[in-house]
């Protein structure tokens, strides 16, 4: 170990890298975004009285949660436009991506926060004449949106820490500046270590957020 | 004892439920034995029976929570039995649930909890829903509590605020079911006397499962008991728990007065 340490480096290239938290956050962002509606919307899906609508969100959560993350970034980025003739920008790729696998995620965790719910709720809302729907969109979900709060956060947190195989494609986010400095400097230890400390203050950051959010539920279950 | 008593009392035309040889059962458990029954409009019936004897599922027969497996049920014009969508929910918008649990949204407060079903399911503009919810916390004396969560009250105020959230959709029917057992001794009355007030201000029919013998004799026109999903027997209020006919009614009334 006569390794040098030199954080100087990070004096000069650090702005450099902490900008590709800029691009981190706006491919997070949406990610999380569409992680959140489309595992809401699978989790209805998966409750529905309509068979195809449940094999559709089955056959969704069983594709997404099981292909690797990295094969489906590729497999979106480089095959889909041989075989459609449609090509995305890296980013917006990065964000089909995370999102089918978020959403998987997400609609687990939904599935889990709607079963808590006790199905006497559903009974008194449909005895005032609540249709399905409007049982879930006034009653159960959200109930449950609170119940979820907390495996969501991990979701979204997942959503975020994935968006470092990006650098696989090229969107310049953290990884892939750190990456690129290493090549020219040759100092792998110190960007590598401040691209570690960018993520570890973005998720935490993110993560103090949801639980403020946690603090807005004024009521408590009975 | 018979099963088919079509009582005297009810005038035909006036019939608001009608209940015919109904059989229900989960798999190889039967709960409901061939009940047929009329109710009548305006009338107030108790049912009582031991704890397994299928009254709650009588209830929840009438307004589709659950499916019969035999027979049919009429709620005024409409048939509960293979109801369309459209229909159960005409049958339960003209129908109030109150239920043992009280089931209120917890994430609502009391006042909320009135107001959502008319405001999403009749379109009531806010203001008017919440006029109308106020003036019903009133009624149930709950007013000062309108913007308190069901977590804050008391097992008695929640049953208050599920009875005005019942009574905010104006349903012509309202089925209790076992509205007190829940409660404290102290905080069955206040229940009670609002359920007394519902049916003297409105004179709304309703069936009520209870084992309240005061309150049956003073407000129901009729009880009857139910055992092993059948009716033992039914006669007038006053004379089913004055003089029932029945030995497995007087055993029953018997021990429920005992707790």
């Amino acid at each position: 170990m006569d390794y040098k340490f030199q954080f100087g480096v990070l004096a000069d290239y650090g702005p450099y890298l902490a900008g590709g938290l800029w691009h981190a956050w706006w491919t997070s962002l949406p990610s999380i975004v569409f992680t959140t509606i489309l595992g809401v919307m699978l989790a209805a899906m998966g409750m529905s009285r309509k068979w195809f609508l449940r094999g559709f969100s089955v056959v969704f959560v069983d594709l997404f949660r099981t292909l690797p993350v990295v094969v489906l970034l590729i497999w979106i980025h480089y095959v889909m436009p041989i075989l459609t003739g449609v090509s995305f920008s890296p980013t917006v790729s990065s964000i089909i991506a995370l999102s089918l696998n978020g959403a998987a995620l997400a609609c687990e965790a939904f599935r889990g926060g709607l079963e808590a719910i006790p199905t006497t709720q559903v009974q008194a809302a449909q005895s005032l004449g609540f249709s399905r729907w409007q049982v879930m969109r006034y009653v159960t979900l959200p109930q449950a949106a609170f119940a979820t709060l907390p495996s969501l956060t991990n979701v979204h947190i997942t959503v975020i820490k994935n968006v470092t195989v990006t650098v696989l494609i090229a969107v310049p986010e953290v990884m892939f500046r750190a990456q690129e400095l290493t090549v020219q400097f040759f100092r792998p230890l110190e960007f590598y270590t401040g691209a570690a400390a960018l993520y570890v203050a973005l998720i935490w950051g993110y993560a103090l957020f949801m639980r403020s959010l946690e603090r807005l539920q004024k009521w408590q279950p009975i | 004892m018979a099963t088919n008593l079509m009582l005297a009392a009810t005038d035909p035309a006036e019939t608001y439920i009608r209940f015919k040889d109904v059989q229900k059962s989960y798999g190889a458990v039967s709960v409901l034995n061939g009940i047929s029954l009329d109710v009548a409009r305006g009338e107030v019936l108790v049912l009582c029976g031991p704890s397994g004897c299928g009254k709650s599922t009588l209830l929840r027969c009438i307004n589709g929570l659950e499916a019969i497996s035999s027979g049919t049920i009429a709620v005024g014009e409409n048939r509960v039995d293979g109801a369309s969508q459209e229909v159960l929910q005409r049958i339960r918008l003209s129908t109030g649930f109150v239920f043992q649990n009280f089931n209120l949204f917890p994430h609502m407060t009391a006042l909320e909890n009135i107001t959502i079903a008319p405001r999403k399911i009749l379109g009531l503009p806010q203001r008017e829903a919440t006029a109308e919810g106020m003036r019903l916390l009133e009624q149930v004396g709950m007013a000062e509590k309108a913007n308190v969560y069901p977590f804050q009250l008391s097992g008695g105020q929640r049953q208050r605020v599920a009875i005005a959230r019942a009574l905010a959709m104006k349903p012509s029917l309202m089925l209790f079911d076992e509205p007190t057992s829940a409660l404290d001794p102290e905080m069955r009355e206040e229940v009670l006397q609002v359920i007394r007030q519902v049916h003297d201000e409105h004179n709304m029919t309703m069936i009520v499962v209870t084992h309240e013998i005061g309150f049956a004799k003073n407000v129901a026109s009729r009880a009857m008991l139910l055992d092993a999903g059948r009716i033992v027997e039914e006669a007038p209020a006053r004379i089913f728990f004055e003089q029932p006919t029945q030995e497995r009614t007087r055993r029953f009334l018997r021990a429920i007065s005992n707790d």
